[in-house]
């Protein structure tokens, strides 16, 4: 079996590992593949110790929401980005002190925060669909869990095929819930 | 006792593996010969399997050993069965000519596993800066008492993993678009990671594994600073033995 040649590390950041490595990494290669016969698979995974090392994360779930919302909390938003900004608005926004905007802000949370609904990538179900999508993520996301505990579960089967046209489509119907009627 | 099955080889290479394994750090294995393939297992407790960690990373470790070997077809982690005339009668037997077929068919090719990320900083000044409004969301959010912004922390968590998830599919796109024609097939896994852009496996011939890694490496410094790239591999061919995968547009001799 021919090894891919040996390139150097160049600046690229590019990890190579010939094998997964750590118990995350090993089970996201290995779970749910491979030849499977289901009355001779025997396997009680045992909860505590995968569930800890569970690298599979639900995409639309509250918590993730959370850290994306505390990442976003710990930004130096004084720097100016590097991608597309409008200008004006970001002059505006880096000097406000906004002492004299807070008064209202609790009574007109809502429009405030996302007012206008011209959000570039919005096709406008995701906030309509959100707490009715927010529930449902939350539900799906432990049952997968315990769904992959018991084994052989159909989330095996649709992550390596039976998708038609795309791979595309099988990723999206698995990680999307509230905030994608987007059709791929 | 009963015999946990690790995968399945061509017989004839199956004594060169099980050699390699007794001299290796993995775990022992025999082989259970019947035709043309034989089935890589070891001896385990009656009853239900506890998996350990040291349980799955010896499943791994195995496989990966017995495949500088030979086309190696993986079983599902924790395939147990009864003794040895099980294994030939339920499981070589039926299949034999099948999994011959399947091995041959394998020669020569391994799985590459591509996983993608955003990095956390740059994506997240990206999304503010093509979304005032959010923008302007989070600088206000900041000012008022953590107790008081639960609900727009929400919020504003939820826009930017929207807004994330819809880069992920264009990206995501984009890279497959680059790496799918080196790959006689792909499988394409769920996200790994909620700042994902791609986890794919694809299966690769080994006269373009270096064409593969070169296209990986590439696009790895054309992203630099925005998305990072780990590439896993060769490997068996986990994500291509169970049922269909999608075929890049390439046809292929296998001669």
């Amino acid at each position: 079996m021919a090894v891919a040649a040996m390139q150097p590390q160049s600046m690229s950041q590019l990890q190579r590992h010939p094998g997964p490595s750590g118990l995350a990494e090993v089970l996201d290669v290995i779970l749910d593949k491979g030849i499977v016969i289901d009355v001779y698979v025997r396997v009680a995974l045992v909860g505590i110790e995968l569930l800890t090392v569970d690298a599979r994360i639900v995409i639309a779930s509250v918590d993730t929401y959370l850290r994306f919302a505390e990442a976003v909390n710990r930004l130096d938003l004084t720097q100016v980005g590097k991608s597309e900004t409008l200008p004006e608005m970001v002059g505006d926004m880096t000097e406000s002190g906004s002492s004299g905007k807070t008064k209202g802000i609790l009574e007109g949370a809502k429009d405030a925060l996302f007012g206008g609904g011209d959000d570039d990538d919005d096709d406008g179900d995701e906030k309509s669909g959100s707490s009715r999508g927010r529930s449902s993520s939350s539900g799906r996301s432990s049952s997968r869990s315990r769904s992959r505990s018991s084994g052989g579960s159909s989330s095996g089967g649709s992550s390596s095929g039976g998708s038609s046209s795309g791979g595309s489509s099988s990723r999206s119907s698995r990680s999307r819930s509230s905030s994608g009627s987007r059709s791929r | 006792m009963a015999l946990y099955v690790y995968g399945i080889m061509r017989a004839r290479d199956a004594p060169a593996a099980i050699a390699a394994l007794r001299k290796g750090s993995a775990p022992r294995a025999s082989a259970i010969d019947h035709d043309e393939v034989s089935a890589l297992t070891s001896s385990v407790p009656d009853g239900e399997l506890q998996l350990r960690r040291e349980n799955i990373l010896a499943h791994a470790d195995v496989l990966q050993a017995a495949f500088q070997h030979g086309p190696v077809l993986p079983m599902r982690l924790g395939t147990a069965m009864t003794d040895e005339s099980t294994v030939v009668q339920e499981l070589l037997g039926p299949q034999s000519a099948n999994l011959a077929s399947r091995l041959d068919a394998l020669l020569g090719k391994a799985e590459m596993q591509v996983k993608a990320r955003y990095l956390e900083e740059p994506l997240l000044r990206s999304v503010l800066d093509r979304d005032p409004i959010l923008r302007d969301a989070v600088e206000r959010t900041r000012q008022l008492p953590a107790a008081a912004t639960h609900f727009e922390q929400i919020r504003i968590g939820e826009a930017i993993a929207a807004a994330v998830q819809a880069r992920q599919a264009t990206d995501g796109d984009t890279l497959l678009g680059v790496l799918r024609p080196l790959a006689l097939a792909v499988s394409i896994a769920p996200p790994h990671h909620e700042r994902a852009v791609m986890n794919a496996g694809f299966l690769v011939d080994s006269d373009q594994l270096d064409a593969f890694d070169s296209a990986v490496e590439h696009l790895s410094e054309e992203r630099a600073g925005e998305i990072e790239f780990k590439l896993i591999g060769p490997l068996p061919p986990y994500s291509f033995v169970s049922g269909e995968w999608e075929r890049a547009n390439q046809p292929r001799s296998t001669a």
